[in-house]
């Protein structure tokens, strides 16, 4: 349908703009913190205006520890949440290829069986069986490690019936064709099956690098040790200075570079994510 | 270079029989087409050579081994899809060299072979393409392609015609003719298209609800065929089939409409019983001179250039299909009349449906 008026025009951008200003504006604020000293930030009214200390700043957060408990710097924070959210991210889509793989291409007793014991998993989020899923960590002792930083996440349903859905659509032709080229079952996976899903994977590590590196509720639980913190929950870290006030600025710039990665691999990725969660012709 | 020999073999899903006991031998470079109806299992046959199905009961050799267990690779086969199933994320070169690269086949071999296959089949401008980039008859050359380059001793051949147009099917029959001719590879085709069985094949199988009704050269099916259904399903239009009785003296069928015909043999044997009489359209003639005296009122009239195809019916109201050369004009409502030359005429048991005379 193609029209032309104007003042409808007008007013749907209008309505975008309201939008974007909406959701961009404590960004706006996080940023305009961040290049400040602590002194300016404690004065009312909060400057609505960047500063000049943003590279002071940036430096102090990227190799100081901040906070009064003396937290990790920022840059080894994040470190740690990239290690973290990559293992997620990757294991997840492991498993889970792996897992559908053997659900829809191969014949073994009470398939559907496991497929349901998998999908059940969907109603017990991490939140749910927190305190068993703690002791069980606790007591193969991966407390303070990447190890048990990851794997209680790394079981995923979710991604697994994608991965079921996107395989049922792969014609069997594809299979009997490889049968007969004489591919035998992994080099199937590797050739084909990985080749073909190539965008729902790329969507997908979208989705779970996100996920893993927002991680609060777990990182704070078993994490005692303050090598091991994460970013995310550092910040809230920060915040908890017994006497002497927060130091905004720098919690400010912590959030903002928090932010950087996920924004990395969202943009990196958007057209491959967008093509995995559409495209349905193979 | 190879034999094939199906022994007895059965398939069944569960308590399910859907092929039941075929048996016949496919000679070191013949080409068999196998044909029948939708639902009949002949792409089931075909996945059974290839080992893409299991066998019930029975032996399957392919050469001198018997191939039962032998893996789709192992079994030096190479089989053509119906809808190509060419991998979408490899360039055309590399549909074609993914089989002989899984067999360790040195590279300089292998593109050598591509190229050498390709310039047969003329898609040599489009191996760095990717199979979407190309048109219906050029994914279907590239996956011809990529069983020739296998250099296998078997080719199967499923249905790989029908997702083209009327055109380029029949350019690719021929040229499907031509290469199994030239590389005298022994071949088994499915269709269900019987212009494709009637023209490919040196023998034709004939296949129906899991039986192999009839083996033999297309014109033998074409001229007797062994039953009814293999009468109705060769040939198109497809044979009148209409109930008769056989007089006493064997020699004469009485038909529906109560006109005698003579047969061309007496069939004693069925004096007095009653039968299915078989005349193919195109061998109705209606400028004989005949005391037969049947009758047809024309309906619908289809002029397809090189012949006309009268539809009628008869004076007891049976459907009946002519089948005259040329352009002719005919009114609806217009009376005919036809008569059957004897040696045209086919007779099966009714209960049997099988061929008498």
């Amino acid at each position: 349908m193609i029209e032309n008026r104007p003042f409808i025009t007008f007013l749907a951008h209008l309505t975008l703009v309201l939008g974007v200003l909406l959701v961009a504006f404590p960004i706006w604020i996080t940023f305009v913190a961040s290049t400040h000293d602590a002194v300016r930030m404690t004065h009312v009214p909060l400057p609505l205006l960047p500063g000049d200390q943003f590279f002071v700043n940036l430096k102090t957060a990227l190799t100081e520890s901040i906070g009064g408990a003396g937290s990790l710097p920022v840059g080894l924070m994040m470190l740690n949440s990239l290690i973290m959210a990559m293992m997620i991210a990757v294991g997840k889509i492991s498993i889970s290829l792996l897992s559908a793989y053997a659900i829809v291409y191969f014949r073994f007793p009470f398939r559907m069986g496991f497929f349901w014991m998998i999908f059940v998993t969907l109603m017990l989020p991490v939140e749910v069986r927190i305190l068993p899923t703690f002791e069980v960590v606790a007591n193969l002792s991966m407390l303070n490690s990447y190890w048990g930083l990851t794997i209680p996440l790394i079981a995923s349903a979710t991604a697994t019936f994608m991965f079921r859905q996107v395989f049922l659509t792969i014609p069997d032709e594809m299979l009997e064709a490889a049968r007969v080229d004489g591919a035998g079952p992994m080099r199937f996976f590797w050739d084909i099956l990985i080749p073909l899903s190539r965008t729902n994977i790329a969507a997908l590590f979208v989705i779970l690098f996100i996920y893993g590196w927002n991680q609060y509720l777990w990182p704070l639980l078993i994490t005692t040790d303050k090598e091991m913190f994460t970013v995310v929950m550092g910040i809230k870290q920060m915040l908890e200075t017994a006497e002497q006030a927060p130091d905004w600025h720098l919690i400010m710039m912590t959030a903002l570079l928090a932010m950087i990665p996920p924004i990395f691999v969202v943009l990196s990725m958007q057209k491959m994510f967008v093509q995995g969660l559409t495209e349905t012709d193979k | 270079m190879a034999e094939i020999l199906l022994k007895n073999v059965k398939k069944s899903y569960g308590k399910v029989e859907v092929i039941h006991d075929v048996d016949f031998a496919i000679n070191d470079g013949e080409f068999v087409v196998i044909v029948g109806p939708s639902g009949c299992g002949k792409s089931t046959l075909l996945r059974m050579i290839a080992g893409l199905e299991g066998i019930t009961e029975g032996d399957i050799s392919i050469g001198d081994r018997v191939v039962n267990k032998l893996e789709p690779a192992e079994r030096d086969i190479a089989m053509v899809f119906q809808n190509y199933a060419l991998y979408p994320h490899m360039t055309v070169y590399k549909n074609m060299a993914y089989g002989l690269k899984i067999k360790k086949i040195p590279t300089d071999e292998i593109d050598r072979r591509v190229k050498e296959v390709a310039k047969i089949l003329e898609i040599e401008e489009y191996l760095d393409r990717s199979p979407r980039q190309l048109s219906g008859g050029q994914r279907q050359r590239v996956a011809m392609g990529r069983a020739i380059v296998r250099q296998p001793s078997v080719f199967l051949f499923d249905e790989p015609l029908s997702n083209l147009d009327a055109k380029l099917r029949v350019q690719m029959r021929l040229q499907i003719k031509t290469l199994q001719e030239n590389l005298g590879i022994t071949s088994v085709y499915v269709t269900h298209d019987q212009v494709e069985a009637m023209t490919l094949g040196h023998r034709l199988a004939v296949l129906n609800g899991g039986y192999v009704e009839q083996l033999g050269t297309p014109i033998e099916i074409y001229e007797k065929p062994a039953s009814v259904f293999v009468a109705g399903f060769i040939g198109s239009p497809s044979m009148n089939l209409l109930s008769a009785t056989i007089e006493a003296s064997g020699g004469i069928a009485i038909l529906s409409d109560g006109s005698e015909v003579k047969l061309p043999e007496k069939v004693a044997s069925h004096a007095g019983k009653p039968i299915t009489f078989g005349i193919r359209p195109e061998h109705i003639a209606t400028d004989l001179d005949t005391d037969a005296g049947i009758n047809l009122t024309v309906g619908i009239v289809e002029k397809l250039g090189a012949d006309t195809l009268v539809h009628g019916v008869m004076d007891d109201g049976v459907d009946m299909v002519v089948r005259l050369d040329g352009i002719r004009d005919f009114e609806a409502g217009q009376k005919l009349q036809l008569a059957f030359p004897p040696d045209m005429i086919h007779v099966f048991d009714e209960s049997t449906g099988k061929r008498i005379a």
